[in-house]
């Protein structure tokens, strides 16, 4: 299977075509050694902070209920919808470019799908606490679930938020065994690799008898190609089910066919975005610059670019059907969009991704990865945006001008946000000092395609 | 014990012993030093409760004094007294007549604004009373309610209420009250009274003034004043102008074919609004069944609600309305050469309609209009022959007592010895040029009785706590004269007395009851032949059949020379009572404080209202603070822009800006008393308004008041062709509708609204919070857009140029047979019943929100914090049939699904179906306009069934394809009505 490969572009994404061996001494050392101490140290103690500030957020909501957010009649979701759609999002967008490149055979894969893989499960895991926390009583979060129960209760499954609570499970569950079955080869050269015995145990344990064997191997590609497929399928539902919550309803602005569509394509711009900040990110933090070759951060921004050309279309589709949909709440919801109370997140997303993406038409610009990242970081900032400009703008006066209410975000509910970035943080660093930055195998894979072509 | 205040007698004691303890005294606290005998006993003689504690206990009697609490315990249950009420609490053994637990009791009462009656049921379940109903059978309300009535019984519960007898601001009771003034009114009655005043607030009850009347009768030097913050003193004074004495006016609509308002207020908040808007729909209602609009041609400076529901509009400036009286006047009297004056194009459309049905129109002006311009108008009325036919004298219903000017005088001169002032506050409530609190100094003994203590309570000698009329016995006139009879509902919850009470227990040896002093008065009215029954039938009933005034047969007398008009500069001051509280008399009333005042849609306190263009000359925007200056008097409000209100105006409401009230009525807003002046009350000429620096927040339940083009409100214009539609039910589907349509059991809850009959006054809204249990958030909560208020009342603004045409649209669920909300909810929350309900269920409710985010009407509404936290007194009112809902949990509208499940079930054991109008919502049965129709839409008989077939009836946002069983009856608007 490896001996043939999609020739795209330029074959060479490793400069100097390090011997097949280097790699894993490379890459465990990383895991050994941990270089940029301080720097690490300093990101983690910030991450740290946010996350502890999360669980008195959290103690707070819990003590007093949703009212601590700003949350409203009409607008009754708010930050807590925004950044569980945008957090998913994320997760979704990244699982796809990591699942889709290895359905195709894309080997240079080997150098961002660990990253890719460890956002999708991270960001899935910040998504996953707003289901519960954002309900009015939390402690009844598994009503939401078909369970046997002897008053003979069933979730209501028409509602699209049932379905949003199987997506999320689903997807956690497709997307960590993704994400941990591609990891166990390399797991299992840490544990070779290990100076001492505790390491060699844990790294060992994780690795599950990995030896290395052709069966293993066979066995390993398959699963791979399988969770890969599921993993691929699983983000469009998850996504589609998140618009087809709006989508289903009679709301101007949300009532439309195009939402789940639009979804998909925010959310792999997004996705591509945040990859794009966390390769930066740890092309700045470890020496990793010849596995995370400027080559594979052309590719990742040509990537973004095409994602953010389809999501203008997307946004150019919307406007255009509305503006010829006569449906005159629709049109006045696009209105509000443009010059409403909440117009600075509109133009925000132009401003931060529709617009910006065009940088990425110069080759020097898709080549570094301070712009590359910082363009990426906007783009998910631009998303996050979107989200907020989807629900609030409807939601905040639909039909009847007597009903309008303005929403105020409150410190608790950014508080809650900023700690779920901190717990995102948290996560990740700790799975970038202590686990393979970059695949091991896969890395090797690229190298072998790249010498045989 | 509280500290010794250093003024009081007590304090002069301990400073006479520390003079007389020695040259040099040494003690650690003045208790130590003050520990003599000759202290001991006046301790013992002034604070009996005390006694014991001074003793001391030894071990010895504190064994003996458990062992005998203990031993002793047991006995309460012993006690055979009946009248100390403990023998009450043994369970039923025999159950009493007509009283089952949990069962609702219905008691005929009434309930009082500016001491004027409206006829009211009380609902009591348990003994509690907890929701007011309109007396069906009372010839003046006839079953409508208005938003006071219905909030009073939050009134009662009040816990803070003033609760004991004060003294000097200490606790006392009862018993030393009495003590102490025995001896006093013992010398003033020997001194024929003389020095004894008496102030009430404005009295109808014909009990309480026969009493009053026997007392000056026992002491010819008494004098009885009556001050009313919001009275008919204007009313009177323009009655007197034109006819030579007293009369209140009552309009028969039903014999009115055009109704012409110069600043009229009958459809506005206030004792009148029950009565005269349910007879001027009834009216309005027949004429269009007969094919014509009874229309309405208003003209006045500031939008009010009667302004609102007219078909033909003037904004006029205040100043100018005289004048356009005086114009009307010599029209109609066929004079020449009235010419041209304000609001020509009107006047002149007015004229023509007023000449077409002479004899048969109405010509009205407000309660608080100028006297002059009250007797012009019954000049007018007289010119076109309605004296009598349409507009109708009687003999005033409000007792008129000595005025107050006359006691200010006798304040000033110290010729006041004691003063009694009964349910009135006049510290807070008297033009601040009367200086009241500063000429009370003068007076020796002054006497406070109130429900609150109050600004005036806290300057009096004694303060006595009143009962509410929901826990007293009473009697007081509706605006007909209709002498209603108040009924108790409850025992006293905080010791209070009644008026009579009080007054009895001050002259009589042996103090009545209440009870007994009405039935005395009464049995000496109605004879002694068949009283007994004569009385439980006026108990039944709620009120004295036949007690209403006669039609007086007045003649107009000569016209006098017309008063000056007043300056033609500057800007008119517009004093007002607030819509939800009045007077203050309700600042503490939560629900009303809550509840969105009509015209400005704000909530929680006052404001300065502007028109835009006078707005923006001084670049004012709404919530921008501001200084209105009037002669030397000036309060600083926030301003809120009221489109259609004249330029010249600004309209301040009073009842705000309490220091000391209660935990809800205090600090809030500002107080347009300090505006007022003895001479004009009401209207304060020549103003002039000042920017003040800072903004304040005002609340507001709705900021867009246009409809953007939309339709939300329809439009009937007479004898046009019928706008509503049904094309909200007959939108094309894959789906089998048979399901929705024919339900099980054959019955379909629906609601039709009449726009046209909407006057805007929310009775309706706290109606349902009061049967509902639905609870107040709070301006805080209230400004983040989380109001609780199942029912609102929509407000609009026709997009016409002057926007002076304003619609009303109460907003309840829509109850959709296709409902959105019930597709967004994961667990089954929310659902369809049998009969097209759409329910809430509370405890299944995990608060995702999904439904309110669903619904088109965002009728939902969302417990973010623990609302439904109250006092224990507050929650005592609550109605057990409804569940109080928790944190975290979605409630809306449910049609008063516990009504609908009593009826069903009573229905169901005497096994016959439910009969039309067997379900009444509490917004349906609270209108005084009957705007609401509530029925089985199944039953093709059902008043709703009908309702829905008028071609008048549409459906809200019905291209939603909702399918709502919630409908509307477009508002009717004169044929040649142009948008």
């Amino acid at each position: 299977m490896a001996t043939r490969a999609v020739s795209y572009g330029k074959a060479a994404y490793l400069r100097s075509t390090p011997a097949d061996k280097a790699i894993g001494p490379q890459v465990a050392r990383i895991a050994f050694q941990h270089p940029s101490q301080t720097r690490w140290l300093i990101a983690f103690a910030g991450s740290a902070g946010l996350m502890l500030w999360l669980a008195v957020a959290l103690g707070w909501l819990f003590y007093w209920g949703i009212g601590v957010w700003g949350n409203n009649i009409p607008v009754a979701w708010a930050l807590d919808i925004v950044s569980y759609d945008w957090w998913m999002g994320n997760a979704c967008g990244a699982i796809l470019f990591s699942a889709v490149l290895l359905l195709f055979r894309q080997y240079w894969r080997g150098a961002l799908n660990r990253i890719a893989d460890t956002i999708a499960v991270l960001s899935a895991a910040a998504a996953g606490i707003y289901p519960i926390v954002h309900l009015g009583r939390p402690w009844f979060f598994y009503w939401n679930l078909p369970y046997p129960n002897n008053l003979g209760l069933w979730p209501q499954f028409r509602s699209p938020l049932v379905w949003d609570a199987f997506d999320i499970i689903s997807f956690l569950i497709v997307a960590v065994l993704l994400w941990y079955v591609g990891m166990i080869p390399d797991l299992a050269t840490l544990r070779d690799r290990a100076p001492w015995s505790r390491r060699k145990l844990v790294y060992g344990a994780a690795a599950v008898g990995w030896r290395g064997s052709a069966v293993h191997w066979a066995r390993w590609i398959q699963t791979c190609r399988i969770l890969a497929l599921l993993a691929a399928l699983q983000a469009l539902c998850t996504q589609t089910g998140a618009a087809v919550m709006y989508a289903g309803t009679v709301e101007p602005g949300w009532h439309d066919t195009l939402l789940p569509a639009f979804f998909i394509a925010n959310a792999i711009f997004s996705g591509i975005g945040v990859i794009a900040v966390i390769a930066a990110l740890v092309r700045y933090l470890y020496p990793v610059s010849d596995l995370i070759t400027r080559d594979h951060l052309d590719l990742l921004a040509r990537l973004l670019l095409a994602a953010g050309l389809m999501s203008t279309y997307f946004y150019c589709a919307d406007f255009f059907f509305t503006a010829l949909g006569g449906d005159n709440f629709d049109r006045s919801v696009m209105m509000r969009r443009f010059t409403g109370e909440y117009a600075i997140s509109f133009w925000l997303i132009v401003g931060a991704s529709l617009l910006p993406i065009h940088l990425l038409w110069f080759r020097s610009v898709r080549r570094s990865s301070l712009l590359l990242g910082a363009l990426g970081a906007l783009v998910a900032v631009a998303m996050w945006s979107d989200h907020f400009m989807v629900l609030v703008v409807t939601q905040h006066r639909d039909f009847l001008p007597s009903s309008q209410s303005f929403y105020m975000t409150s410190f608790w509910a950014a508080s809650t946000f900023a700690g779920t970035v901190g717990l995102f943080g948290v996560l990740l660093l700790l799975a970038l000092r202590y686990l393979p930055v970059a695949s091991i195998v896969d890395t090797r894979l690229s190298i072998r395609v790249q010498t045989e072509t | 014990m509280p500290p010794i205040d250093p003024a009081s007698e007590e304090a002069d004691a301990v400073r006479r012993l520390l003079e007389q303890a020695g040259e040099r005294p040494s003690w650690r606290a003045l208790e130590r030093i003050a520990d003599t005998p000759a202290f001991d006993a006046f301790v013992r003689r002034r604070h009996l409760s005390v006694t014991p504690m001074l003793a001391g206990t030894g071990r010895r009697r504190f064994l003996q004094v458990m062992a005998a609490s203990f031993a002793l315990g047991g006995l309460t249950g012993c006690d055979r007294d009946a009248s100390s009420g403990y023998a009450e609490i043994v369970p039923y053994v025999n159950q009493p007549t007509g009283l089952t637990p949990t069962e609702p009791q219905s008691y005929a009462s009434a309930t009082l604004l500016d001491g004027i009656a409206n006829g009211a049921l009380v609902t009591t379940i348990d003994g509690r009373p907890i929701k007011i109903e309109g007396n069906p059978d009372h010839p003046w309300s006839r079953g409508g309610t208005d938003a006071f009535m219905q909030a009073s019984v939050l009134g009662l519960y009040d816990p803070d209420r003033s609760q004991a007898v004060m003294h000097l601001t200490n606790p006392s009771d009862w018993d030393a009250f009495r003590g102490s003034m025995i001896g006093r009114f013992g010398a003033l009655q020997a001194n024929q009274g003389r020095g004894l005043r008496i102030m009430t607030g404005p009295v109808t009850s014909p009990s309480l003034v026969a009493m009053l009347r026997d007392m000056q009768k026992a002491m010819p030097e008494m004098h009885w004043h009556s001050h009313a913050p919001v009275g008919r003193d204007t009313i009177y004074e323009g009655a007197r102008q034109a006819f030579g004495k007293p009369l209140d006016t009552i309009w028969d609509f039903s014999k009115a074919e055009t109704i012409v308002s110069l600043d009229g207020d009958f459809l506005d908040p206030g004792p009148q609004q029950v009565g005269a808007a349910g007879r001027w729909i009834e009216a309005r209602r027949n004429a269009a069944r007969a094919g014509h609009l009874l229309g309405m041609h208003a003209a006045a400076p500031f939008p009010n609600l009667t302004y609102a529901k007219a078909d033909h509009h003037a904004v006029v400036a205040q100043r100018d309305l005289v004048p356009l009286a005086r114009a009307l006047l010599a029209d109609v009297s066929g004079e020449t050469g009235a010419g041209d004056g304000p609001a020509m194009e009107w006047r002149t459309r007015a004229v023509q309609d007023l000449m077409k049905s002479r004899g048969r129109s109405i010509v009205v002006t407000g309660a608080h209009a100028d006297p002059a311009l009250h007797a012009l108008v019954h000049r007018i009325n007289a010119a076109l022959g309605n004296l009598g036919s349409s507009v109708i004298y009687t003999d005033p219903v409000v007792v008129q007592a000595e005025p107050v000017e006359s006691l200010l005088d006798a304040m000033e001169r110290g010729e006041v010895s004691c003063l009694l002032i009964l349910e009135s506050n006049p510290v807070y409530s008297m033009p601040a040029d009367a200086r009241f609190g500063d000429r009370l100094k003068h007076v020796p003994l002054k006497i406070h009785a109130g429900l609150y203590q109050d600004e005036t309570a806290l300057r009096c000698d004694w303060h006595l706590p009143l009962t509410h009329p929901l826990e007293s016995w009473g009697d007081a006139r509706s605006p007909d004269g209709t002498a209603t009879l108040i009924q108790p509902t409850i025992a006293p919850l905080y010791g209070g007395r009644s008026i009579p009470e009080i007054l009895s227990m001050l002259q009589d040896t042996d103090p009545r009851g209440g009870h007994e002093i009405l039935r005395s008065y009464w049995r000496r009215e109605l004879g002694d032949d068949g009283f007994e029954a004569a009385w439980r039938d006026a108990l039944l009933a709620g009120f004295v059949r036949d007690t209403a005034f006669q039609p007086q047969h007045v003649a107009v007398t000569a016209s006098g020379a017309p008063n000056p008009a007043p300056a033609a500069d500057g800007i008119d001051v517009l004093i007002r009572p607030d819509p939800t509280i009045w007077d203050g008399a309700f600042a503490n009333n939560a629900w009303l404080q809550e509840l969105p005042k009509p015209w400005t849609n704000t909530v929680w306190q006052n404001v300065l209202t502007l028109s835009p263009a006078r707005a923006a000359k001084h670049g004012l925007k709404n919530r921008g603070l501001a200084t209105v200056k009037a002669g030397g008097d000036a309060v600083t409000g926030p301003v809120w822009i009221v489109e259609g209100q004249h330029d010249d105006v600004v309209m301040v409401q009073l009842g705000y800006g309490r220091g000391t009230l209660g935990s809800v009525g205090s600090g809030i807003g500002f107080d347009a008393y300090a505006l007022r002046s003895r001479l004009a009350p009401w209207t304060r000429h020549g103003a002039t308004l000042h920017v003040a620096s800072g903004e304040r927040r005002v609340v507001t339940s709705q900021e867009l008041e246009q409809q953007g083009g939309h339709d939300f409100v329809r439009l009937q214009p007479i004898g046009a062709k019928p706008v509503g539609d049904d094309t909200a039910f007959t939108q094309p589907t894959l789906y089998n509708r048979t399901a929705a349509e024919s339900a099980s059991d054959g019955r379909a809850w629906g609601m039709v609204i009449d726009l046209d009959a909407c006057i805007g006054c929310n009775a309706c809204v706290v109606a349902c919070q009061s049967e509902n249990n639905v609870p107040v958030v709070g301006e805080e909560q209230f400004a983040e857009g989380r109001s609780m208020h199942w029912l609102r009342v929509d407000h609009y603004r026709d997009d016409t140029s002057d926007h002076s045409h304003q619609r009303f649209m109460p907003v309840p669920c829509m109850h959709c047979e296709t409902a959105p909300c019930e597709l967004g909810c994961p667990v089954e929350a929310t659902v369809h019943d049998h009969e097209g309900l759409n329910l809430m269920i509370y405890n299944r409710c995990v608060g995702t929100r999904a439904c309110s985010s669903y619904c088109p009407y965002k009728v939902r509404h969302f417990n973010f914090l623990h609302y439904s936290e109250a006092p224990p007194a507050i929650q005592a009112r609550r109605n057990p049939e409804v569940t109080v809902r928790a944190r975290g949990v979605m409630e809306k509208c449910t049609y008063c699904v516990q009504r609908i499940v009593k009826a069903r079930i009573t229905a169901d054991i005497d096994d016959r179906p439910i009969r039309d109008g067997e379900v009444v919502t509490a917004c349906a049965s609270a209108c005084p306009t009957r705007a609401i129709t509530f029925g089985d839409l199944a039953d093709e008989q059902s008043a709703v069934a009908s309702a829905r077939k008028d071609p008048r009836n549409y459906a809200l946002l019905g291209e939603l394809n909702t399918r709502p069983r919630t409908t509307y009856l477009a508002a009717l608007v004169p044929s040649d009505w142009k948008a």
